[in-house]
Formats: structure tokens, C-alpha cells, sequence
């Protein structure tokens, strides 16, 4: 009785010129019409149109790669979420952050960025810790073990850049210790080795002034240009980065031969 | 042998191959025209002349880049690896400009920071014996006044770069972040601090008032305080 109607409602559906200028494959009934959806796909067709059995195994992979890419989109739409009200600027910082938290709607939004800034980091290293126990390095997979490297330091990058942007006394003496790393750089920081040695008679060329850690605060202490720097490079330049490195990431998963299982 | 009719279909260059391989234009021309006109039909036979012609098709397409390269309307390897050496480097040169100009774009040239150096008023303003707390909360400073000097010390704690605070009573600083404690003097003394407080340079300027520089700062564990720089002798 009701088989009928519902069936000639989604063949209506199908037969839709927009729907299928959209949709080639229509529902899929075969294996062929179900491969073909994924591979016709762009969201679809990063995942593999089948899966090996033990890819799906939690206890072997964790799915800590898989939580890591998600946990970075939640950061993605609550970062963006923030910019809306936060300003990069010494002034108006601070209390943009206590306002995100009392005064606008949902003030947990700002929390679920820290939490899951807090997150990525957790899970990212579990996703290299269970990487490396698995042997999933190993060739074919070295290439790609490399890449998930320059993740890692990107991810530790975000985190430390976003670390700034609150303005209280943790993040300005965080960054102030952790620039202050970056002072004593050999030869191109001023406060580091062999940086005494690069210059001509009494003109010094690397000094507090032209250094690694200036290039970084933007001025010889943690102040405006600093916050300015760290918000630009948190919010456009490393997550621009990161995403390109993600993009070859996931696409080497695929190209050496998927998910590395139980041999 | 069933495919031997099909090869000899297409136009038999055998006679043409050596024309083709000298290197004048005219040599091209006769190879691309007389091939039509020397076509024998098929024969249902095949020869020992013809086996080897139908080698001769599959070397064709080796031996044409050759013949067209010498024309001279196209380029010959040489120039073209010269040139493309030539372009590689002009695009390296230019993008290793462009990460250069990025470079020095990071570095700007007027800086909007608050000022290193301030007047700290005349030194009889401050009494013997006594810690002024009045530029901790602007300048980052304490100025002391001992029996027989006047020094300013940095409101930095030497840990983890909290600001301690002044208890008098106690006569010590005491930084609240992780209980390091540093005398009168700046020398630490309890607490995770590993080293004394930092002094900056403190001068008299022309008007007779204390002028704090603290772009110089001084360290006792590098022997700095004996600087005459670092102290103020009233």
C-alpha cells in the first residue's frame, strides 16, 4: 500500500533534471552504483570506496588520525566562531576574552576551542604514539610518517600562537620564555651562540633588534606587534599551511595502499 | 601473420627511411609526399622485404622527433635544455627575491613600543632605607635607596616572570606565583628563583633628576653590579 507512493516519490526525485545534474548515480542498489558514489563525490571520495576489515578495528587504530582531523574542524568553526568578537589588540584583548566568556551567547564557545585546542594536541600524539607502535612508518609509509612530523610541530605551532591571544599574565610570560628560546638560536638569535661573531669591526648584525626572536615579536619585547603576529599567523598562516600538509597527508594514506593493518 | 595485410595497408616508408634521417627540410617533405605515391597494394604474400618494413613502422614515431628537431623551424635539444635552464633560473631568482623581500618585511623599521627609558624624579624624593613601589606599575621597576646608593631592580621574577611583591615587613620580596623570595638587594634566597633579580642602568640627567635606562640591564651572578652604571651614588 504504501510501497507505491513512496517509491514513485523518490524515482520523481530521481528523475529530477537538477537532482541528477547533481546526484549521477542515483540511489545506489549494486556494488558498481555504490563505488561510483563515493568515487563521484569530492567529500565522499577521500575516504576508500572499501575499507580492509581491520581499518575499521578501534583497538588497532584508535582512530586517533580520524579524531585528530575532526577535532581540528570543531577548531576550525569555533575559531571562527571567536574571531567575530575577539580584537588582536592590547586594549581590548583581555576583556574580548572575559566578554566571549560572560557576556556573549554560548559562552562556552571559547571553551570548546581551548578544550579542543587542548584536545588535538592529546590526540595527535596518540595518533604518532599508536603510528609508531604499529610499525606503520615503515616503507611504504616513511614519506608519510615525515609529513605527520611537520603536522606535529604545525599542531604545537597553533597551539602556542593561540596561547597568546587571551593577553593575561600565563599567555605574556608564556610567549616571553618561549620567544625567549628563539633569542638564543645559534648565530641567528642575539643572545645565542656564534651570534657575537657575525658582524664588521663594532657594528653587530644580529642584536636584540634584528634577530630570530624580533622577527617573531615583531619588537624587542612581548607587546602589540606581538599580538598582532600571533593572531595572524593562529588564525590565517598555520592553519593555511597545515591544511596543505593535511591534504598530502590523507591523499599518501590512500597512496600506500590505505590504512596499514596487522601483517 | 593474420595481421601482415593490416600493416601493409598503411603507407610503406621502408624506401623513405634514409631520406628522412638527412637532416635537410626538403628530405621531410619528399618522405611525407612520396610514400603515397609508391604504396604497392596489398599482396596476399608476404616477403622477407616486408616483414622488415612492418619493423620499420614501429620505429617510425623514433626516428621523427629527430628529423623534425633539425628543420629549423623548432628547437634542437641543446638550446632548449639552455633556455630551460636559463628560465629555471630567472623563476628561482625571482621567488628567492620574493622570500627575501618576505623576510625583511618581517623586520619593521618603526617600532610603537613604550618607551625603555623614564625619569624617576630627584633622588632626596627617595628616603634611605626604603623600596618606592611608584614606577612598578608603569615601568616594571623598583627603586631602592640603601645607605649609600640608589638602584633600580626589575619587578621581574627570575622563575617564570611573575611580578613579586614588596613586603616590608618582612623586608623581602615575594613572588606569588611559586614562592620565590629575594632580600632588599634582589639576591634570591628561598623559592624556585634560580638567580637574583635584574637591575637596570640608573643615571642623573642634566635637570638633576633619576633617569632608568632599561634597555642595559645589569646581573649579579655575572658580576654586573660592581658597574658603576648600575647604581646611583648620592
Amino acid at each position: 500500500m504504501s510501497e507505491e507512493p513512496k517509491k514513485r516519490l523518490i524515482d520523481k526525485l530521481e528523475e529530477n533534471y537538477v537532482w541528477r545534474s547533481i546526484f549521477r548515480t542515483g540511489v545506489p542498489r549494486t556494488r558498481r552504483q555504490r563505488m561510483m558514489v563515493v568515487l563521484n563525490s569530492v567529500f565522499l571520495h577521500l575516504h576508500p570506496v572499501r575499507l580492509p576489515k581491520h581499518a575499521v578495528k578501534v583497538k588497532y587504530t584508535w582512530c586517533m588520525g580520524g579524531l585528530s582531523f575532526f577535532v581540528f574542524l570543531v577548531l576550525t568553526v569555533t575559531g571562527i566562531l571567536l574571531m567575530f568578537y575577539y580584537r588582536p589588540t592590547v586594549e581590548y584583548a583581555y576583556g574580548d576574552i572575559i566578554d566571549l566568556k560572560e557576556q556573549v551567547p554560548l559562552g562556552i564557545m571559547r571553551e570548546i576551542h581551548r578544550w579542543g585546542a587542548h584536545l588535538m594536541v592529546i590526540t595527535v600524539w596518540l595518533h604518532m604514539f599508536r603510528v609508531f607502535m604499529t610499525g606503520s612508518y615503515k616503507p611504504p609509509r616513511e614519506f608519510n610518517w615525515s609529513v605527520g612530523v611537520v603536522l606535529l610541530v604545525l599542531t604545537m605551532l597553533l597551539s602556542f600562537t593561540g596561547y597568546l591571544l587571551p593577553w593575561d599574565q600565563l599567555a605574556i610570560w608564556a610567549i616571553t620564555v618561549g620567544s625567549n628560546m628563539a633569542g638564543a638560536t645559534p648565530f641567528f638569535g642575539s643572545s645565542g651562540p656564534g651570534a657575537s661573531l657575525l658582524g664588521i669591526g663594532d657594528v653587530n648584525f644580529v642584536h636584540a633588534a634584528s634577530d630570530a626572536r624580533f622577527a617573531l615579536l615583531g619588537g624587542r619585547f612581548v607587546g602589540e606587534a606581538t599580538l598582532l603576529r600571533f593572531y595572524v599567523l593562529h588564525c590565517i598562516g598555520f592553519p593555511f599551511i597545515i591544511m596543505i600538509f593535511m591534504i598530502v597527508h590523507f591523499w599518501r594514506v590512500r597512496k600506500d595502499g590505505g590504512i596499514s593493518g596487522p601483517t | 601473420m593474420s595481421d601482415v595485410p593490416e600493416n601493409n595497408q598503411t603507407p610503406n616508408p621502408t624506401p623513405n627511411v634514409p631520406e628522412e634521417r638527412k637532416e635537410t627540410p626538403p628530405a621531410l617533405n619528399q618522405g611525407s609526399s612520396e610514400p603515397v605515391a609508391k604504396v604497392p597494394p596489398p599482396k596476399p604474400v608476404i616477403s622477407a622485404e616486408q616483414l622488415h618494413a612492418s619493423k620499420q613502422i614501429v620505429t617510425k614515431p623514433i626516428t621523427r622527433p629527430e628529423a623534425s628537431a633539425a628543420d629549423g623551424t623548432d628547437m634542437d635539444r641543446r638550446t632548449f635544455i639552455k633556455w630551460m635552464t636559463l628560465g629555471w633560473a630567472a623563476f628561482a631568482a625571482v621567488l628567492g627575491g620574493y622570500g627575501a623581500m618576505m623576510m625583511r618585511f618581517m623586520f619593521p623599521n618603526v617600532l610603537f613600543e613604550p618607551k625603555q627609558s623614564f625619569r624617576a624624579g630627584y633622588p632626596d624624593e627617595y628616603p634611605i632605607g626604603e623600596v618606592s613601589e611608584r614606577f612598578k606599575d608603569k615601568h616594571a621597576v623598583w627603586i631602592v635607596r640603601d645607605s649609600e646608593k640608589i638602584y633600580a631592580l626589575s619587578t621581574v621574577c627570575t622563575h617564570l616572570g611573575c611580578t613579586p611583591n614588596w613586603l616590608g615587613n618582612e623586608g623581602k620580596f615575594k613572588c606569588p606565583c611559586h614562592g620565590s623570595g629575594f632580600y632588599k638587594t634582589g639576591i634570591n634566597f628561598e623559592g624556585p628563583a634560580p638567580r637574583p633579580l635584574e637591575r637596570f642602568k640608573i643615571s642623573l640627567g642634566d635637570d638633576g633628576q633619576i633617569v632608568i635606562d632599561k634597555t642595559k640591564k645589569f646581573q649579579q651572578e655575572k658580576g654586573e653590579w660592581n658597574d658603576p652604571d648600575s647604581y646611583l651614588i648620592v
